[in-house]
């Protein structure tokens, strides 16, 4: 089933706040055990969401490798050390490109006249 | 039109006879249906009179001053002549602002104004509103097409939509409930009928 906008909108704004937290931190070693574990919960998220976008056809499948590509990077990152700016250049990419590329066409759906009928009946 | 009726009558009586007890009135019921739009279907191809009154009806709908009704749906029309005639609009230019040709209908090209992307956004929902009143006659604006509507209006803001909407409720909406609907109060609703006469250059437009 395809994600709601809503889901993918919060999915974005952790995104947004986890890449702005490893911007401060700068070259240094992610050593928070929270941090880390917000980036593989958000990971796991996308990755989970993932497959049903792809399904649904309304985006770019590239795009979707893309992201993918770039969220698989991120889900070891509780078992090893990392740097915040590598981790960092693999999410700031996902925060440029997942609005124009998923939550646009995932709110065209959602929002076309036919889903709406339907969600009145 | 019914010139041989009583032998094709007679036919499907027949037919009816070598049916199961239980299923002879459906399959009357069907035959007979079947024989009435054989006759129909005849008359069309050959180019037969309609009855005169379907023929005055016809030629009243290709009136070029009422082609604006077509694809019209007959539920949305009495609540779409009666917000015409609220916000002083001619119905044509009331219909520009839609696109009926699909079902359901949606908005055609029209430009929403507004000082700054939230009062835009805020603007598209109470126009998303009043289309969901023609449509349905509900004052509820579906949470997604509002959304949708605001991309397609480029007043989309991904970290403040939902604030946006929530903020106004107690003002324009008596009810936000996110992803779900928006609701418009009395003042919402005036001022979406207000944005349709805008639009549809009704006379609370020309009067500001």
């Amino acid at each position: 089933m395809l994600p709601k906008s809503d889901d993918l909108e919060d999915l974005y704004a952790r995104a947004k706040k986890l890449c702005a937290e490893l911007g401060r931190l700068g070259n240094a070693e992610v050593t928070r055990p929270r941090l880390k574990d917000e980036l593989a919960d958000l990971s796991r998220t996308w990755l989970r969401y993932s497959p049903a976008i792809r399904e649904a056809a309304c985006c770019k499948a590239e795009v979707v490798s893309v992201l993918d590509d770039l969220m698989s990077g991120l889900l070891p990152v509780q078992a090893q050390r990392s740097r915040a700016s590598t981790l960092k250049n693999r999410l700031q990419p996902f925060v440029d490109a997942v609005v124009e590329g998923v939550l646009v066409p995932v709110i065209q759906v959602e929002g076309s006249p036919r889903q709406v009928a339907a969600r009145q009946v | 039109m019914y010139e041989n009726a009583g032998s094709e009558l007679k036919k499907i009586l027949e037919l009816v006879e070598t049916c199961p007890e239980q299923l002879r009135n459906k399959a009357f019921e069907i035959l007979l249906q079947g024989y009435v739009s054989t006759l129909i279907s005849k008359n069309v191809s050959v180019g037969m009179s309609a009855p005169p009154k379907a023929l005055e009806i016809a030629q009243v709908d290709r009136n070029p001053q009422d082609l604006w009704r077509e694809g019209i749906p007959d539920e949305v029309l009495p609540r779409f002549m009666s917000m015409a005639s609220r916000i002083k609009a001619k119905p044509e230019r009331l219909a520009n602002i839609f696109d009926f040709s699909t079902d359901p209908f949606t908005f055609s090209a029209v430009h929403v104004e507004g000082k700054s992307t939230r009062e835009r956004a805020l603007r598209v929902a109470m126009l998303v509103a009043a289309r969901a009143y023609l449509a349905t006659g509900r004052w509820a604006a579906d949470w997604a097409e509002i959304k949708a509507m605001c991309i397609h209006q480029n007043c989309y803001d991904v970290n403040n939509f939902a604030s946006t909407l929530n903020a106004a409720q107690g003002d324009w909406f008596k009810k936000v409930i996110s992803g779900s609907t928006v609701q418009p109060s009395s003042k919402g609703q005036q001022e979406s009928e207000r944005i349709l006469a805008e639009l549809a250059g009704g006379l609370n437009a020309s009067e500001e």
